[in-house]
């Protein structure tokens, strides 16, 4: 199907048609002329003959004259049968010819005769005559056409077809380039490119410049990385030093008042860090870090692994946690990061559905947890997925706002589809994965 | 134990020296990467604490320095920035664990004590004790007190952990590393809900508590 749509190999057959066409219509109308013109010729002949002979008004005359005729006529262009009072003159064997189209090899076998002849008769009361007229020539016509198609037309033909096709598999093997290169710059991949030689045609230009724009693009994104990277290594050494020097002072004695400010100023600190180390990570996996690390994936261990390890949390939550399976199929990815994506979502009903059952399930390539909590509405689902959202504006219950947006880097990573939707009542996200033969193809 | 610690910022050098100091260890503190490597080099230590970014010579540098040159000593790294696939090329690289800065330091002694004290390979138990508790880990028994002790296969893993390291603390990510491979930090207390359902076992129908919590660090049982 991919092919069907290739423009270069579209215009070949359209430029192929055209040709086959014109080429066509000029050889048939000449055909058509010419075969005609010979047809009236022969046909005037046979009635010229038989018109003779009627104006002849004797009946031995007439005789003599068929005679004369047949004796001297080649009998590959005229054949004559003239029966009259009982007497049979002319060239003629046969008799029972139809008036029509016959072959020659009809008429006498094993004599050189023409491949076909006109057949006319008459009835000249009296006598019955029979006129055989040779379409030689109008073979010839055929032969000469067939010549020309086949030594002209035909290789022409071919000539076009194969130069198209070069010129499909040229131009395709760009076009292929371009698109699997915006393919991958797509997917996060800012490291591909078409590659050179760029040839002296649009198409390379395009290329060219598609390789220019990913190069600025690749220098933009990882001077912004650097700068993301050295402020937060920046930022995180200082934090770094809090943190140390908060542990210190929890190792003196402390009246309870400050131990509890400073409690809260540890707690507090951890979740600097922690949103530190979200964010950064969250941007490494957008710029496909981890995707090196890919490989066959069991997703119903550690599916499973990872109820078994939420189920006492979520039971200590009132809650329950449930995990089914159906068919499951094979999927690739980074293990490591799956389970995370997989904690991330539990945590997330378990903070925003407290008590709620619930259910993690695996159909076929299709990772899916519900709970029965207050849900997300539909016009807030898209905006939850973006860094640092919330949807209570305040910002009191817990959580750094990242938990689903690195839910989506993953997945994004992964190649696969997050959606969120109604669990009548609560919130249901499914993560549908990618084939992985699809993939790697 | 004789610990080498390369660690440029000097707040956090000192916290750790003085910390593990005052557990009694040996601690020499460099603050550059080309000192530190030749005194990895050239000295005998029981562990070595790494700080991944250095001046001088950086400290995956170092690393693969070392691992080249056979050294086996123990190497925990430390670094500032968890990226995606930091931990994995820190492990590559030869690191035997790896810590995200800033951790608290209960967590670096524990490592520390786990990293050192490793057993060897060789040295396979078919019987674990700790008080009146024995584990048999050919017929997957447990029992306390002469009782049978039903333990799903995830706490046998959990108290066989324990039990193996008996009389060294083991922190919450520790445990979550080793029994469940997972290494990220949870936001929920998923170690603490295992723990307590493996204690109602454990020690709840028996009085006295095998297994001990410690405070801002992780969990033990007494030798």
């Amino acid at each position: 199907m991919r092919h069907l749509r290739s423009t270069p190999l579209r215009l070949t057959v359209v430029v192929i048609l055209v040709f086959a066409g014109f080429l066509g219509t000029g050889l048939g109308t000449a055909y058509l002329l010419m075969h005609r013109t010979l047809s009236v010729e022969i046909d005037s002949r046979a009635t010229q003959l038989i018109a003779e002979l009627r104006a002849i008004p004797d009946a031995d005359e007439r005789l003599e004259r068929a005679s004369q005729i047949a004796a001297s006529a080649d009998p590959r262009t005229l054949l004559v049968r003239l029966s009259l009072n009982g007497v049979v003159v002319g060239n003629l064997p046969r008799t029972d010819l139809r008036d029509g189209v016959v072959r020659g090899h009809d008429v006498a076998p094993g004599k050189a005769l023409s491949p076909s002849y006109l057949v006319r008769s008459a009835d000249l009361s009296p006598g019955h005559i029979t006129v055989l007229i040779g379409r030689e020539n109008l073979e010839e016509l055929n032969e000469i056409f067939l010549a020309i198609l086949a030594c002209s037309v035909l290789p022409a033909l071919l000539l076009t077809s194969a130069i198209g096709l070069v010129a499909v598999r040229r131009t395709g093997a760009r076009v292929g380039a371009i698109q699997t290169t915006l393919q991958a710059l797509t997917q996060g991949d800012l490291s591909a490119r078409t590659g050179a030689p760029h040839p002296d045609t649009d198409l390379g230009d395009i290329s060219r410049d598609l390789d220019r724009m990913a190069e600025a693009q690749e220098a933009a994104t990882q001077a912004l990385r650097q700068i993301g990277s050295d402020i937060a290594h920046d930022l995180k050494t200082p934090i770094q030093r809090v943190s140390v020097r908060l542990e210190r002072l929890a190792d003196t004695d402390l009246p309870p008042a400050a131990r509890a400010q400073l409690e809260g100023a540890q707690a507090e600190t951890a979740q600097i860090i922690a949103t530190f180390q979200s964010l950064l990570q969250i941007t490494q996996l957008e710029g496909g870090q981890g995707r090196d690390s890919f490989g066959p994936i069991d997703l119903v261990a550690l599916l499973q692994d990872m109820a078994e390890i939420y189920e006492p949390a979520v039971d200590e939550h009132g809650g329950t946690l449930s995990c089914d399976v159906h068919e499951a199929q094979p999927i690739t990815g980074d293990r490591h990061l799956l389970s995370r994506l997989i904690a991330n979502l539990v945590e997330n009903a378990l903070r925003h559905a407290p008590g709620s059952p619930i259910r993690l399930s695996l159909s076929g390539r299709v990772l899916s947890i519900s709970d029965t909590g207050p849900g997300i509405p539909e016009a807030r689902r898209h905006d939850v997925l973006r860094r640092l959202v919330r949807l209570d504006a305040s910002r009191s219950t817990p959580g750094s706002g990242l938990g689903l947006a690195m839910v989506k880097a993953i997945a994004d990573l992964h190649g696969a589809q997050l959606s969120l939707g109604n669990a009548g009542p609560g919130l249901i996200v499914a993560v549908a994965f990618p084939d992985p033969q699809i993939t790697k193809s | 134990m004789h610990i080498l610690v390369i660690e440029d910022d000097k707040t956090t050098g000192e916290y750790i020296a003085s910390g593990l100091r005052a557990e009694g260890h040996v601690v020499d503190l460099f603050a550059d990467g080309r000192d530190g490597l030749v005194q990895a080099i050239s000295g005998t230590y029981d562990v070595l604490v790494l700080d991944r970014m250095l001046p001088g010579v950086d400290g995956m540098s170092i690393l693969r320095t070392l691992r080249a040159a056979k050294s086996p000593v123990p190497v925990l790294l430390l670094t500032s920035l968890d990226g995606v696939e930091d931990r994995i090329d820190g492990l590559n690289a030869g690191a035997d664990d790896y810590l995200v800065k800033p951790f608290a330091f209960g967590e670096l002694s524990a490592r520390l004590n786990a990293l050192a004290r490793r057993p060897p390979p060789s040295d396979e138990p078919t019987m674990l004790r700790a008080a009146d508790l024995e584990m048999n880990l050919l017929s997957r028994r447990v029992l306390r007190a002469g009782r049978d002790i039903d333990l799903q296969p995830r706490e046998f893993a959990l108290l066989e952990h324990m039990l193996r390291r008996k009389g060294r603390v083991q922190t919450r990510t520790m445990l979550l590393e080793a029994v469940w491979d997972i290494h990220f930090d949870p936001q929920t207390n998923v170690v603490e809900s295992h723990m307590s359902r493996l204690r109602a076992k454990v020690d709840k129908p028996f009085g006295t508590a095998l297994i001990e919590t410690i405070r801002g660090s992780g969990y033990r049982i007494a030798e």
